[in-house]
């Protein structure tokens, strides 16, 4: 009788150590992979790419292998690659680039706006998904470049803390008018950025931050540090490719934009996923 | 009744080591349990829980074969790097409680038998390894699901912990088939000792 009464609870302790962790298993897995939000700006010229990234559980055979975009026909993309291992899921990762030899010629378009990409996945299945939002600015190609800009890239910087600084160097009067992006209203305070001047021999000028607008002289250095402060659970996971666009203006009218690239690329954590999951299956349900 | 425990006794042994060369299995399991039944066969007259043992090598063998043509892959590896797939956890569990049903049978069959021949010695060894064979399996069968949700790198020391008790508690039960072959072959009562018809002299076991 005894014996019988060990061995009832030994098997209800199995029984219940099977549901109990099948049950938190099943938990904290997505309902559906599917590619992160992207807010991505890029440019549709062959020296910009921009990553895709795609969340599914491990066991997950299927995987995105391409995408295309109307309106982008240049665009093509590496073979998929692991972006990170998760304890459940794995973030895969899809860089798309534009190829120079599909670039046609045309002159300068509106920005596209898309929110939705054809992709191809290695099960041969086609189906057009969710990606958040990409604005692909359309300049004039070939680039005219018979413009010589009024300052040149002097050093950049870009770390793992999602912070970095990109320093530019005038090579003729400018006076720095102001800087924009189209991300920047929807990160509001996630986003800091802020000038710092230099004058002529590098030395910083007192204050060191400066304001816009702002009058350079030849030599002078024009640092611009930024700093991605992403908290919300809901946000962490988000993919931010932010074109900072410095707008400088000449003595003579002329005005140029210096593109300083900022990205946000997520790492999260197991329990960043776990959120995330959560949210997913909240959306599912 | 010695060649019964001789064929157990190398039937569990074939069926615990698993020698592969390029994944392909040198001692396949389908051996192991086939002699377990060829053993089992001739004792399941002597009391239900041989039957219980033969029906449980019946399944494992049946599980085996499949196994060796590729339909199912249960157990996994503790130091690949793989993280166990839902599927190989649930079929090695699976593999693992019909195992232990196994040895149930086969441990209480020799106790019954042990008993009914007043070998006492016999029977507490076969009880004492029966509560070791299914606390460890127990033990194994309990955490395996742990690892649907912690890394197995975390529970490497406790898996292996374990996975011994596993292996110690079925090379125990081989030495328990050997002792049996020598204690209680023979007709009940006899004081044991006796061949069937000379069988055991042409195949033996040395472990």
């Amino acid at each position: 009788m005894k014996a019988r009464a060990v061995y009832l609870i030994a098997a209800a302790l199995i029984v219940a150590s099977w549901l109990a962790n099948y049950g938190y298993y099943r938990h904290y897995r997505l309902p559906e992979p599917g590619f992160l939000r992207h807010y991505i700006e890029t440019t549709y010229t062959p020296s910009v790419a921009f990553d895709l990234l795609y969340v599914a559980n491990k066991d997950d055979k299927r995987k995105p292998v391409s995408a295309t975009a109307e309106g982008l026909e240049a665009l093509r993309f590496y073979p998929v690659q692991v972006h990170q291992e998760l304890r459940r899921q794995t973030i895969y990762a899809l860089r798309g680039y534009f190829d120079e030899n599909r670039m046609q010629e045309r002159p300068e378009g509106e920005p596209l706006r898309l929110n939705a990409l054809t992709v191809q996945y290695s099960d041969g299945s086609v189906r057009e998904e969710d990606v958040g939002e990409i604005i692909a600015y359309r300049p004039a190609w070939p680039p005219d470049k018979t413009k010589e800009p009024p300052v040149r890239f002097s050093s950049g910087r870009g770390s793992s803390d999602n912070s970095g600084t990109a320093v530019v160097t005038a090579v003729r009067p400018a006076t720095l008018s102001g800087v924009s992006s189209a991300w920047l209203e929807k990160l509001g305070g996630a986003f800091r950025y802020e000038f710092k001047a230099n004058d002529t021999h590098g030395m910083p000028q007192q204050p060191s931050s400066a304001t816009v607008p702002l009058e350079m002289d030849t030599g002078q250095m024009l640092s611009l540090d930024y700093r991605f402060q992403l908290k919300e659970a809901a946000d962490v996971l988000s993919v931010y490719n932010v074109q900072l666009r410095e707008h400088f203006v000449e003595p003579d009218g002329n005005k140029y934009d210096y593109i300083v690239f900022a990205n946000y690329t997520p790492y999260p954590t197991d329990a960043q996923m776990r959120a995330y999951v959560r949210e997913m299956r909240g959306r599912a349900e | 009744m010695k060649i019964a425990f001789s064929r157990i006794a190398w039937g569990l042994a074939l069926a615990l080591i698993d020698v592969t060369i390029n994944g392909f299995d040198l001692l396949p399991d389908v051996v192991g349990y086939g002699l377990l039944m060829a053993g089992l066969a001739k004792l399941v007259s002597r009391n239900r829980m041989y039957k219980l043992a033969w029906n449980a090598a019946a399944v494992q063998l049946i599980l085996s074969v499949l196994a060796l043509l590729g339909l199912t892959r249960s157990g996994f590896s503790l130091t690949g790097g793989i993280e166990p797939s839902l599927n190989a956890l649930a079929l090695t569990a699976a593999g693992l409680a019909i195992e232990l049903a196994m040895l149930y049978g086969l441990c209480e069959g020799i106790r019954l038998d042990a008993l009914e021949r007043n070998k006492e010695r016999l029977a507490r060894s076969a009880r004492n390894r029966r509560h070791f064979a299914f606390a460890s399996g127990a033990g194994m069968l309990f955490q395996l699901p742990f690892q649907l949700n912690q890394s197995l790198q975390e529970m490497l020391p406790f898996v292996i912990l374990l996975a011994l008790c596993v292996l110690f508690a079925w090379l125990s039960i081989v030495a328990l088939a050997r002792q049996a072959g020598r204690e209680i072959a023979g007709n009940p009562g006899s004081g044991g000792g006796g061949l069937d018809g000379g069988e055991g002299s042409v195949i033996d076991v040395r472990m």
